[in-house]
């Protein structure tokens, strides 16, 4: 079968929409890019690589964004419901790729494409509208849409287009080139991290309007992802856990390991973390699940507060940087700033962490007028104040690490290469440290979700406290990572899937017998080619840590006390295992070997 | 005390270790649809046998028709203290109602008392009732000394029952490499011996199937777990890096580290803890964070 067969069959296309000429067109994928990279995370790691210089402004006209699904998005197989979006981030400055459930992403892929490259640089502010059903593929004006938020932006687009189509927009974060902005879809669903918001709005770009057509069903697949499914509805994670609490049900378990991070990981033990656990959420707020497309698991959840106030969420991190690392117990609150943050279009992650390390300045007095930890009356102000950029919102809107600067303590800024940490602290789990320090997009959980072995025991229990065997733990992880956010299915399968089982997925869509090891190669090939990008783009080994207090100041009480992490126990191993050389870099070998040369 | 503790890689496929486990549900609680499940997971799983107890014979049989997943009833369980004619008749009834393997527990206390030839009366009551069934004799380690583990393989043995097994998983502690080597030197190569209770990972699978001398012939050796889906997966993900797990101290897989008190009689425990005093892995036996 030659790439044209291919690419004809399963309508492996991309488009092209370039903002300065307004011109969209549509272009073949060559087959030894889908076989190589998948799709998703990893087509859009080579085409950034191929088309974009690693040190590029990731504000100016020549960065660019790829939405892109995966060989599996609108069909039948677990959690495919699924699109990311690939682009250097403004925020770490490193190759980025973001991820978001809904509906959007299946109905991108309805328009027979693979991915969607943005570039250039509208003149006013614009949207995308791509409709496959009656072939109508363009540039719009989006005056009217100036300020207003997603969800606002949403219900006009939905209105004046078609009542089918599917929105991804910024809100006024976005607009206002804020580095904590996210990509909305679905009025709830969010490209969160890494400030996507702001590529998104310094390209002057508002939404993407899509509407694709009914897609044709394959039946081989049909009958694979039953199977999967099957295999979702068994483990215990996604059959009950997830489907009964949410992702709310980690609250209780990760303070009860003193790893529930609190004050801006002054400690990891939240006295009041019942109340916002996700126990209490059930019990007090939600009014029922909520599932991307295509899921069988239903981790989701709409919750109500008010008549007028009630959306979609909070998830566990959510709950995390509005409750604990802000010292805030108010369950209420946390969901209100949470529709709040998604009206705006923030990430509540950065922002939630970046207030709490201005509440830690302001309780060290370096920070005057400012909240401390516990007084939230403010909170709404404040996130409102980040998203326009107004008084100390202007300076917060930066993320944690330039505003500790600012106020001369960048120890107190919780981050790894700019990008604010989530809940877990690492303190209470080594990998996870590991994992952390060395993410290719600086501090996120889940380039290698270590918080699966080392706290829920799948797929083996580690011992959290160890150091030993990390590294390639790590590695195993990072790698799968990447190859799983190609083929754009939820991390929530890897619960219930191994990498057998997705080689045995990604050979029945490609018509072709991958092994574990192929399929394994894959991932480490993104890895690499990640890594070679940031490496470039002028990061080195030195960027690979954590900050200082993670790294030298104990715990004092819980389930982690006494414990830092030891990151220098893992990470030279980390750095042999992957080939690289003392300083972090691929080495000619292992370049070769992977065919990135 | 003679510790292998170093050492859990072993070079096995998924479907040897599969061929390997006797997938067992005995719990009092477990209702029909349980063993129902039990049984599917072994269709899928290819495990060799699935390990019931004998009101379910009927209904593993009939769920595991025209498959080559065996049926194993165990017999006289968990304690082994009734009768002889209550163990061959149960025996009997199980074999009858299509049962391929019998585990059978022996009366622990009769042995303690040295009344051997009613120990072994009793399993060739078992052996004979059993017919063509294969036996498995129930010998329960945690409540014996080493002496009296030698014996009651020796027993078995003598008694024409084809496995010597350590645990009912219903005692103090289950399944020890030591024990397992201990019995495979008394048996000697021709015998079965099966390792059951506390198994449940890769690691704990591996470190028997090492102290059994590595033989991957289900007729010679068998894993008794409920944990078998979980030994198979953990197979699978150790193929992607061999670091999962570590090597334990030796005190972690010592039977003598198990021994509770209050839980066995106060002589037992104390020829558990003189062991300890002269082991020349004393200095490991601490306690850790």
């Amino acid at each position: 079968m030659d790439s044209k067969e291919v690419c004809e069959m399963e309508d492996q296309f991309l488009l092209r929409c370039n903002l300065d000429t307004r011109k969209i067109i549509k272009e073949e994928i060559p087959e030894r890019i889908l076989a190589q990279y998948v799709g998703g995370r990893g087509l859009g790691v080579r085409y950034m690589w191929e088309e974009v210089p690693p040190d590029v402004d990731p504000l100016s006209r020549a960065n660019k964004m790829i939405y892109a699904v995966g060989p599996l998005t609108g069909s039948y197989a677990p959690t495919s419901g699924r699109y990311c979006a690939v682009s250097k981030s403004p925020l770490t400055k490193t190759i980025f790729d973001a991820h978001s459930g809904g509906r959007f992403g299946s109905e991108l892929k309805n328009l027979g494409v693979m991915a969607l490259i943005v570039e250039g640089m509208a003149t006013d502010l614009s949207y995308l509208y791509l409709d496959a059903e009656d072939d109508i593929f363009e540039l719009r004006d989006a005056s009217q849409l100036k300020g207003k938020t997603t969800w606002e932006t949403t219900d006009i687009l939905v209105k004046i287009t078609k009542t089918q189509a599917r929105v991804a927009c910024i809100g006024p974060a976005g607009e206002n080139i804020g580095l904590m902005s996210c990509i909305i879809n679905d009025k709830g669903h969010a490209l969160g991290r890494g400030g996507m918001g702001a590529v998104m709005g310094s390209k002057k770009l508002k939404a993407i309007v899509v509407k694709g057509q009914r897609p044709q069903k394959n039946e081989e697949l049909k009958d694979l992802s039953e199977q999967l499914n099957l295999a979702v509805r068994k483990n215990p994670v996604t059959k009950s856990a997830l489907p009964v609490f949410g992702t709310s049900v980690l609250v209780n378990i990760v303070n009860e390991l003193g790893m529930f991070s609190t004050n801006n990981f002054k400690e990891g033990t939240f006295d009041d973390a019942l109340g916002i656990s996700g126990e209490k959420l059930k019990e007090l707020y939600v009014i029922k699940n909520h599932a991307c497309a295509g899921c069988r698991i239903a981790c989701g959840r709409i919750t109500k507060v008010t008549e007028e106030e009630q959306g979609k969420g909070p998830e566990f991190e959510t709950i995390w940087a509005f409750g604990s690392q802000i010292g805030n117990n108010d369950l209420a609150l946390i969901c209100k700033v949470n529709y709040l943050c998604n009206q705006l279009g923030l990430d509540t992650i950065s922002t939630g962490n970046t207030i709490g390390c201005a509440m830690e300045l302001s309780e060290k007095n370096r920070l005057s007028n400012f909240p401390r930890f516990g007084e939230v009356d403010s909170l709404k102000k404040i996130i409102t104040q980040i998203a326009y950029k107004e008084g100390i919102g202007a300076e917060l809107s930066k993320g944690s690490r330039k505003f500790a600067e600012k106020y001369g303590e960048p120890d107190l800024s919780m981050t790894v290469k700019s990008l604010e940490l989530p809940a877990y602290d690492p303190r209470g789990a080594q990998g996870q440290g590991l994992s952390y320090a060395t993410s290719n997009r600086g501090g996120c959980h889940l380039r290698a979700y270590m918080i699966s072995t080392e706290v829920l025991g799948t797929p083996i229990p580690m011992d959290r406290f160890s150091s030993s065997g990390k590294a390639s733990i790590v590695r195993v992880f990072q790698d799968l990572s990447a190859v799983v956010d190609s083929l754009v299915l939820c991390r929530f399968s890897t619960f219930a899937l191994s990498a057998v089982d997705y080689a045995r997925i990604l050979s029945v869509v490609h018509q072709k017998e991958y092994s574990q090891s192929d399929f394994m190669k894959i991932g480490e090939r993104i890895w690499n080619l990640e890594r070679i990008f940031n490496l470039k783009a002028g990061f080195s080994a030195k960027d690979d840590s954590l900050p200082k207090r993670l790294l030298e100041e104990p715990l004092t009480v819980g389930g982690s006390r006494n414990r830092v992490v030891k990151l220098q126990e893992m990470l030279p191993e980390y750095y042999k295992i992957r080939g690289w050389d003392e300083n972090g870099v691929p080495t000619k070998e292992k370049i070769a070997q992977l065919e990135l040369g | 005390m003679d510790i292998d503790f170093k050492g859990f890689k072993l070079d096995v496929t998924p479907a040897q270790m599969a061929q390997l486990i006797d997938h067992t549900k005995l719990s009092a609680w477990e209702g029909p649809q349980a063993i129902k499940n039990l049984c599917h997971e072994a269709i899928q799983y290819n495990f060799y046998s699935v390990c019931i107890n004998s009101s379910y014979v009927p209904l593993a049989v009939e769920t595991l028709k025209n498959t080559d997943v065996k049926v194993c009833s165990v017999v006289g369980f968990p304690l082994g203290m009734m009768g002889t004619d209550s163990k061959a008749y149960e025996t009997k009834n199980v074999v009858k109602n299509g049962a391929n393997e019998v585990d059978m527990v022996i009366n622990v206390g009769m042995l303690k008392s040295g009344e051997y030839k009613y120990v072994q009366t009793d399993i060739e009551s078992v052996v004979s009732a059993a017919g063509k069934a294969l036996v498995k004799v129930i010998i329960e380690t945690c409540y014996l000394t080493d002496e009296e583990k030698i014996k009651a393989s020796e027993l078995s043995k003598d008694a024409g029952a084809e496995f010597v097994k350590t645990s009912t998983g219903f005692g103090v502690y289950g399944s020890f490499p030591y024990d397992v080597k201990l019995m495979r030197k008394t048996v000697g190569p021709d015998m079965g011996v099966k390792a059951a209770g506390g198994i449940r990972n890769y690691a704990d699978a591996a470190r028997v199937i090492i102290a059994n001398g590595l033989i991957l012939d289900p007729l010679k050796f068998r894993i008794g777990a409920s944990a078998g889906i979980n030994i198979i997966n953990n197979l699978k993900w150790m193929s992607l890096s061999e670091e999962w797990f570590i090597d334990e101290i030796p005190c972690h897989l010592c039977p003598v580290r198990a021994a509770t008190f209050g839980k066995m009689s106060e002589i037992h425990y104390s020829y558990h803890k003189s062991k300890c005093h002269t082991c020349q892995y004393n200095n490991y036996n601490q306690f850790y964070d």
